[in-house]
């Protein structure tokens, strides 16, 4: 299936969804467990679309770049079949050595189950795909490491991305 | 950026191979300040479709390897004084003869220049002229060059300049010659530039995003795993619903594993990553006029640029950090119902050549790996622990 354009930043029926590592409902860091959903409305499948990753400090810059993934959400993509699992997805990858501590955005997939909670899990990766290492990676210093994940939920229905013109946000 | 099944990346890889030259007869680099002719150009224009005339063309990224530590940004043209008239460039907003087609930053400290704010949205297209099929030939201008001091001015027709846009304008020029000569000394080591082309005056129905491929070099066959950065990848099919996919590749992130490090001698400030069996239409990225004449690499595109972080001290871990890129290329992938293997490999800019495993010895002096350097040599290591990862959206069509 085709998922309706998404360069403009407002689609008519979508919502912003944030997810901060502090609201994990079990934190073991690098893998952090949320309950998302609960939206107790008519669509259950969405277009998600990553907006933003930023990550604090107490990091280990010679990293060069963390990855971030997550189970147990993503429907569609091909993410590294080599090294993840196929219910993980790939959601950002953030560059530690230039400073900005911002993730690539712009990573979009389907996802399924939201009316009620889901659980997902959300864990930071070295380059060699192994998790980061609380103390030495991330958390350094004995300061852990916050970051934010922001994500766009666009409603699908019957396969249609119920984005409509993106123009309008009073629609 | 509008995608359409028409949309393709032009790659152009400019770099000085009579600095190898030189390098091979014992000349150092610093005696050539004098000697840096325009006998070299980049020829744009091969590889276009003979029957389209105009071409809508925007740039996506540069790379250029450039030894300036300050911040300052920089504006990107597109140079026609000797333009024909029938090599006719059309946009709006022409500055005195110069067509603006972005503006980038010289980051402090990696001396390299970034997109703005990592990733420029707001690049400038223009349009040309592909008349009757002749070849349009560009070559790159280099900015550190006094006015008048060309010696040779072949018949190209467009060229790039680059302008700080501080100082009224002027042109990259160090303000004394130590600057000067640092900054000629990495100019001529290679720049990368990468546009997104189209046909012009076409209607066209912008694709929509399909899927999201995401590829790492940690997924490599290691059964076949050869040297450096080589690497063999299987990629499955994509069944995304399509036959054919436009991949943008969105971002490249990357490391390399350093054995020693000396930023004061480091001159390849990045590296082309390139592919073997993913661009369907198996010829490279169109473009790359010096790859395929001197290293007969056509086969390979380009998928993104190690950008070297200087002045960063290897840490103990001997990793070293690099610098993300974004926006790198399009390419055309035709899905197949079988798994294939993609090749990959690293080319450095500053010579077109792979990076060889064996050292070069050149006046006395040893070059490791084929990495050029002008401080003390060092090994500069890039097998095990070399990683990257490459994100790709998709745009299917039929």
């Amino acid at each position: 299936m085709n998922y309706e354009h998404s360069e403009e930043n407002h689609k008519a029926q979508s919502f912003i969804y944030t997810i901060h590592q502090e609201n994990a409902v079990v934190s073991n860091s690098p893998v952090y467990e949320f309950d998302i959903g609960n939206l107790n409305n008519s669509h259950d499948e969405y277009l998600v679309e990553v907006k933003d990753f930023v990550i604090g400090t107490n990091v280990d810059a010679n990293r060069s770049f963390f990855m971030v993934v997550a189970e147990n959400l993503a429907e569609d993509g091909k993410f590294c079949e080599g090294k993840l699992k196929s219910n993980e997805c790939l959601l950002s990858v953030v560059p530690v050595a230039s400073a900005t501590y911002m993730g690539s955005s712009g990573t979009f997939f389907k996802t399924k189950g939201l009316r009620m909670n889901k659980r997902i899990k959300i864990t930071i990766k070295n380059p060699d795909f192994t998790n980061a290492n609380s103390g030495a990676d991330i958390d350094t210093d004995g300061n852990p490491t916050r970051w934010v994940l922001v994500l766009q939920f666009t409603p699908i229905m019957n396969g249609l991305v119920l984005g409509g013109s993106g123009m309008s946000l009073t629609r | 950026m509008i995608i359409t099944k028409d949309t393709f990346g032009y790659v152009y890889f400019a770099y000085r191979d009579d600095c190898w030259k030189d390098l091979l007869q014992g000349l150092p680099l610093g005696t050539r300040n004098n000697n840096f002719t325009r006998d070299n150009p980049v020829q744009v224009g091969n590889k276009l479709d003979y029957q389209v005339q105009d071409y809508y063309m925007e740039l996506l990224s540069t790379y250029q390897a450039v030894a300036r530590a300050e911040v300052r940004n920089v504006a990107l043209f597109l140079r026609n004084d000797n333009l024909q008239p029938k090599y006719e460039m059309k946009s709006t907003g022409v500055f005195s003869g110069l067509q603006l087609i972005s503006q980038f930053e010289y980051q402090e400290q990696t001396q390299l220049p970034t997109m703005r704010y990592r990733r420029n949205q707001n690049n400038w297209g223009v349009i040309i002229k592909n008349w009757n099929g002749k070849i349009i030939n560009w070559m790159m201008r280099d900015g550190t060059r006094p006015e008048g001091a060309d010696v040779l001015q072949p018949g190209f027709n467009y060229k790039f300049q680059s302008f700080s846009t501080e100082n009224e304008g002027k042109a990259i020029i160090g303000e004394n010659a130590v600057a000067l000569e640092e900054v000629r000394n990495h100019q001529r080591l290679g720049s990368t530039y990468v546009f997104l082309m189209r046909p012009a005056n076409t209607i066209e129905r912008p694709l929509t995003k399909t899927l999201c491929l995401t590829i790492s070099s940690q997924e490599r066959d290691k059964t076949k795993y050869t040297f450096g950065t080589d690497c063999v990848i299987k990629l499955n099919p994509i069944n995304g619903g399509y036959t054919y996919y436009k991949a943008v590749i969105k971002s490249f992130h990357s490391r390399l594993h350093a054995l020693g490090y000396n930023n004061a001698g480091i001159c390849s400030q990045f590296w082309n990553l390139c592919s073997k069996g993913l661009n369907y239409e198996n010829l490279g990225e169109k473009g790359s006029y010096n790859y395929e004449n001197q290293s007969g690499r056509d086969d390979f595109t380009f998928m993104g640029a190690f950008k070297i972080k200087q002045d960063e001290a290897v840490n103990p871990a001997k990793l070293m950090p690099n610098l993300p890129s974004y926006n790198c290329n399009i390419l055309t992938i035709k899905d197949e119902n079988y798994t294939r293997d993609i090749t990959f490999k690293t080319f450095i800019p500053s010579s077109g050549r792979e990076p060889s495993d064996k050292n070069i010895t050149i006046g006395g002096v040893n070059y490791r790996y084929g990495f050029i350097r002008e401080g003390a040599p060092q090994k500069f290591d890039i097998t095990e622990h070399a990683d990257w990862i490459i994100e790709m959206v998709l745009y299917g069509y039929n």
